[in-house]
C-alpha cells in the first residue's frame, strides 16, 4: 500500500505539547498543527511514496531542493488508504525543481471542507509516521541529485552553507 | 579532563562573558566589561574600549531592534528552508553587532513572554549562519536552551545544533536526552548526537578558540 508524504514542521505534532497549551486535553490535535496543511483553492499538495519507499529520497530532495536554503525536512508519512476515506486525490504536476518527481509522484488533495482538514490533521496526529532528515542528510541528497543532472536549474533559488 | 555531569561541561566550555540571566544582568555586563578598556583578554568581546572613536551601538538600542523583530514576527508562521525578513534581520544583527547582539538575544530568549515560535526559529538561523567571532558564544545559546521549558524552543534548539555541526557539545546534548520528556525530542537527540560523531561542517573552532 502506498503512502503520502506532507512537509510539516514536527514539533508542531508532538503530543508533549499539549501539556504546554492551557485548555487543551492531551489527546486533542493542536490547532497549530493546521500551519502544515495550508490549502489553496481548497487543494492539498502532497507526494505518494512507493510500498517499498524507493522513490522517497528523489521526493525529499524535491521538497528539500525547493526552498532558498537547505535545511532540515520533516515529514509525515500517512497511508494513501486511510487519506482517500477522507478525500479524492488527483495527479498534478508539481513545482519542484526535481522533474521527474513533478512528474511522476505529485498528488493534490482536492474539494478539501473545514471538516475534511481537521479528519486529516487528527489522522495525522494519530497515525501518521513523523520523520526529520537533517540537514547534511538534505543538503548530501540534493548535491548527488545536482550531480547527476535530476534538477532542472532555472528552478533552483537555493543557497547552500 | 573528565567531565562529568552537564553542568561541569557547560561551566567548563562556557566563554566567560556569557553568564548572563537577565538583560539586567546583561547590561551590567556590558559596563563592567567597557569600563576595563583595553589591554585585558576581552579584546575578543566586541564592546570598544573607552578610548576608541568607533561609534559602539548601545545595548539599549539593540535590545529595542531585537524587541520590535520579535514582536513583528509573533504571529509568523515559518517554515524550514525558507528565509524571511525575520531570518535576515536577525542575521544581519548578529553579524553587525556581534557578542552584543547575542548577550540581549540570550535574555530575550529566556524571558517568558518572548513568543516560543519566535525564539524557536531564531535558534535554528543561529546555528545555521556562519560567523567565527559568534560561534563560542551561540553554541553556548543553543546548548543551554536544551533545558529550556518549552518543547518548541528546546526543538529549535535542536535543529540550531544540528546546523551548528560542532562536536563539541556532545556532553550537553547526552545529559539532554538522558532528561528530555518528549519522546519525539529523544529522538532527534540521538539523531544529533549520531551526526556529531562525524561532523563535516568547516566551522568547529580551533582548541584555542574553545576557551
Amino acid at each position: 500500500m502506498p503512502y503520502l508524504l506532507r512537509k510539516i514542521r514536527r514539533v508542531r505534532w508532538d503530543p508533549e505539547l499539549t501539556k504546554e497549551i492551557p485548555g487543551l486535553a492531551s489527546n486533542e490535535c493542536p490547532s497549530d498543527c493546521l500551519a502544515d496543511l495550508n490549502t489553496a483553492e481548497c487543494n492539498l499538495s502532497v507526494w505518494q511514496i512507493n510500498d517499498d519507499r524507493s522513490n522517497l529520497d528523489d521526493v525529499v530532495v524535491a521538497l528539500g531542493s525547493n526552498c532558498n536554503r537547505i535545511a532540515n525536512l520533516d515529514y509525515a508519512l500517512i497511508d494513501r488508504e486511510k487519506v482517500e476515506a477522507i478525500s479524492k486525490l488527483k495527479k498534478t504536476v508539481g513545482q519542484s525543481p526535481h522533474n521527474m518527481a513533478n512528474d511522476n509522484w505529485h498528488w493534490d488533495l482536492i474539494g478539501l471542507s473545514v471538516e475534511r482538514l481537521r479528519q486529516l490533521a487528527e489522522l495525522m496526529y494519530g497515525e501518521a509516521a513523523r520523520v526529520r532528515i537533517t540537514r547534511k542528510d538534505v543538503e548530501n541528497l540534493v548535491r548527488k541529485a545536482l550531480d547527476q543532472r535530476q534538477l532542472d536549474r532555472t528552478r533552483l533559488k537555493i543557497k547552500f552553507g | 579532563m573528565t567531565l562529568t555531569t552537564e553542568a561541569d561541561h557547560l561551566l567548563v566550555f562556557r566563554p566567560s562573558y556569557v553568564v548572563i540571566t537577565s538583560s539586567t544582568d546583561a547590561r551590567g555586563v556590558i559596563l563592567h566589561r567597557a569600563n576595563l578598556g583595553a589591554g585585558t583578554n576581552y579584546t575578543r568581546f566586541d564592546v570598544p574600549a573607552a578610548s576608541s572613536t568607533k561609534r559602539a551601538p548601545t545595548v539599549e538600542s539593540i535590545e529595542k531592534e531585537l524587541h520590535q523583530l520579535f514582536s513583528e514576527f509573533r504571529h509568523e508562521v515559518f517554515e524550514d528552508g525558507v528565509e524571511s525578513d525575520f531570518s535576515r534581520r536577525l542575521i544581519r544583527v548578529v553579524e553587525t553587532k556581534g557578542n552584543m547582539a547575542l548577550l540581549e538575544l540570550n535574555a530575550l530568549l529566556r524571558a517568558p513572554n518572548t513568543p516560543s515560535n519566535v525564539a524557536a526559529e531564531a535558534l535554528r538561523w543561529i546555528g545555521q549562519m556562519r560567523h567565527a567571532e559568534t560561534h563560542a558564544y551561540r553554541r553556548w545559546i543553543l546548548t543551554d536552551l536544551l533545558k529550556a521549558p518549552s518543547v518548541l524552543i528546546r526543538d529549535g534548539a535542536i535543529v540550531g545544533l544540528l546546523n551548528l555541526d560542532d562536536p563539541y557539545i556532545k556532553h550537553s546534548v547526552q545529559a539532554a536526552r538522558d532528561s528530555e520528556p518528549s519522546e519525539q525530542l529523544r529522538e532527534d537527540l540521538s539523531q544529533l548526537l549520531e551526526q556529531l560523531e562525524m561532523p563535516e561542517r568547516r566551522y568547529a573552532l580551533f582548541t584555542e578558540e574553545n576557551t
